[in-house]
């Protein structure tokens, strides 16, 4: 009971684990994504080469300075300007640039600030110099010179600094990179396992249906075996039996002379009907195990309905009640003709005939009517106020040798295969059986078969 | 068959002959800007062309003095780029007109600034994108403590391929100097 349970929740519990597994990897395969795009949007780090180009210019700046103040006349002011120029810039944008400002402190920040502000303090003089005097300049050097140090200080940072901030960088890179392969390998691994499940649950269905293909086939071939054994043994059964009856025939109606003691005309008596109810019996299945096979033909024609009625009528009447008839026909005079296998047809009727007469006690009554329909089909129904059959038999009784439960109290004889037999051959006939029925109150079996091909349905109800 | 065939090449040779002639025509009538004189720079030179060019002034080279440039043509471009925080004004001439100026014939551009940086960019990087030289920046003339005279510009917001680093690189400022490969 315990197992069973596990069981029954493993494909639960089975969905919600791919369900999470699929949900993180797909969680991390975006996140990984996002943080590689981030990545990929930092801004170019330049800050090491700026650095060394402020120390460069920085120290240009003061060789030209000293040129000037120990030379004047071979120095330039016009490029010492031009070196001024240069460090102005590089001071002038290093601070505000990324990524400085962002891993510089605050105190070297204000370092470079300070620088700036001395180096921005020699701007007039440099404005003032013409290239013939440098006058101006004098005293520059030693002014600037103190902060070299600081510059170098400071480019040492950056370098080491930015080298740091590339390492966090390949860092995240790398990280995000891992995630990325790790959840890929996560979806590939549900997608192989949903995969693996389809490819196993496609192979169980093939093995089943061929499971079902072989059953089928060994159902037919049983099936099929049945009915040829039925229809060989029915004929062969016939054969003896017919001696059977018409010797107990000959001896019960005493052909060759009378027979001394009257139990033996009796017992003839017996044999014969045994005999008989037995060939009815064998006639029914060697019918029926044809239909099944589908070897039964029918051969329709059109004939007249209300002669056909009457015929099978007298036949029950003959043989249930020797002439004397309880039932009572209702058909209009112009009926017209039915378009049916006629030997089929009068088997239909004299079953369902011979069932009304069998299970109708005395003082009962049996009705045989028929009509035409609009659309120009026919329909004969047959009713009595027998003992009826229970609702839940009804199913039951158009089987082969399904007779109702009812019937066995009531030892009626019968093969229990005339309702079948009736429904087959009504159905090969292109028509429909129907039965409705109440215990104790009667039973009406109606038959309806479609209008003969190629008539309209006012030809049809003129035509005699 | 071959009658129509033939009818039919002379007239496409007809046709070809006074598209030819028509070309020719339109060709001569137009003055060649790119073999005209150019003017000697009367003031101070902030820009010199050289190696592939078919207009010169000074010892096989075109320079330009502010008023040069100015007279190229000017024009303007609003974008943000790595070194500048937030969308920066700039005004300039386009790489592609001063090059046509000066009737540039080569594939690359080695341009070098004032304090001796060199980077190499391709003259297709002029006909793909509207690359500014530019002069003044949020209206002001840019000095050389500013990155000045002249700043090489890629319309960045415009084009966001332009955020790779190569082109960083290619945004070369204190332009002095253009050399035609």
């Amino acid at each position: 009971m315990r197992r069973y349970n596990i069981n029954r929740r493993l494909p639960v519990i089975f969905s919600l684990l791919i369900a999470a597994f699929l949900g993180i990897s797909v969680v991390s395969a975006i996140a990984s994504l996002t943080a590689l795009r981030q990545l990929s949007n930092v801004n170019y780090d330049s800050s090491g080469l700026a650095v060394v180009q402020l120390r460069l210019h920085y120290n240009l700046l003061l060789s030209e300075l000293k040129v000037l103040e120990l030379h004047p006349s071979a120095g330039s002011v016009e490029q010492a300007r031009l070196q001024y120029d240069i460090i102005y810039q590089r001071l002038r944008s290093l601070p505000k640039r990324p990524p400085y400002n962002s891993f510089l402190t605050a105190e070297e920040l204000a370092q470079i600030d300070n620088v700036f502000e001395r180096v921005k303090a020699e701007a007039p003089a440099f404005d003032e110099a013409e290239p013939d005097n440098a006058a101006y300049l004098i005293g520059v050097r030693g002014r600037l010179e103190p902060h070299l140090e600081t510059i170098n200080v400071l480019s040492g940072r950056v370098i080491q600094l930015a080298g740091e901030y590339r390492d966090q960088r390949r860092k995240d890179i790398t990280r995000s990179t891992e995630l990325l392969i790790f959840s890929t390998a996560g979806l590939v691994l549900t997608g192989l396992f949903f995969a693996f499940l389809l490819w196993q649950s496609r192979a169980r269905l093939r093995k089943q249906n061929q499971a079902l293909e072989k059953l089928t086939e060994q159902l037919i071939n049983a099936n099929k075996a049945k009915s040829e054994f039925l229809a060989l043994m029915s004929h062969e059964l016939r054969t003896p039996l017919n001696a059977v009856i018409g010797f107990s025939e000959m001896i019960m109606r005493e052909v060759f002379g009378p027979i001394g003691d009257k139990h033996y005309t009796e017992y003839a008596k017996d044999i014969k009907l045994s005999g008989d109810h037995l060939l009815n019996l064998i006639n029914d299945i060697l019918d029926l195990s044809k239909i099944e096979a589908g070897q039964f033909r029918v051969n329709p024609s059109s004939f007249s309905l209300g002669e056909a009625i009457d015929e099978a009528v007298r036949i029950v009447a003959i043989d249930e009640r020797d002439g004397d008839t309880r039932i009572a026909i209702d058909t209009a005079d112009d009926l017209g003709n039915l378009y049916a296998d006629r030997r089929s047809f009068r088997q239909i009727l004299i079953n369902l005939l011979s069932n009304a007469e069998k299970y109708t006690p005395e003082g009962g009554q049996i009705r045989v009517s028929a009509q035409r329909s609009p659309d120009g089909g026919i329909e004969i129904r047959v009713s009595d106020t027998g003992i009826g059959i229970p609702e839940a038999d009804i199913e039951r009784v158009l089987e082969p040798f399904g007779q109702s439960r009812n019937n066995s109290e009531l030892t009626h004889e019968g093969t229990g295969l005339g309702l079948a037999l009736s429904k087959q051959l009504t159905e090969l006939n292109g028509g429909v059986l129907k039965l409705q029925s109440t215990v104790d109150v009667g039973t009406t079996v109606s038959l309806r078969f479609p209008a003969a091909p190629g008539a309209t349905p006012d030809a049809a109800s003129t035509r005699r | 068959m071959i009658e129509a065939k033939n009818v039919q090449s002379v007239n496409c040779s007809i046709l070809i002959r006074s598209l030819l002639v028509l070309l020719l025509a339109v060709a001569g009538a137009v003055p060649d800007a790119a073999t005209a004189e150019m003017k000697p720079p009367a003031g101070k030179v902030i820009l010199t062309l050289g190696g592939k060019i078919a207009r010169t002034n000074v010892d096989g080279t075109a320079r330009f003095d502010h008023d040069m440039l100015l007279a190229v043509g000017l024009t303007r471009l609003s974008t943000s780029n790595q070194f500048e925080t937030g969308v920066q004004d700039y005004e300039g001439v386009l790489l592609k007109d001063l090059l046509a100026y000066v009737g540039a014939t080569g594939t690359r551009l080695l341009a070098t600034a004032l304090d001796g940086y060199t980077v190499e960019i391709p003259v297709d990087d002029a006909g793909k994108y509207p690359v500014l030289l530019a002069m003044n920046w949020n209206g002001k003339p840019m000095t050389v403590r500013n990155k000045g005279p002249i700043w090489v510009i890629y319309p960045i917001d415009q084009f966001p391929e332009l955020k790779e680093e190569r082109f960083s690189a290619r945004s070369i400022w204190q332009l002095s100097r253009i050399d035609v490969k």
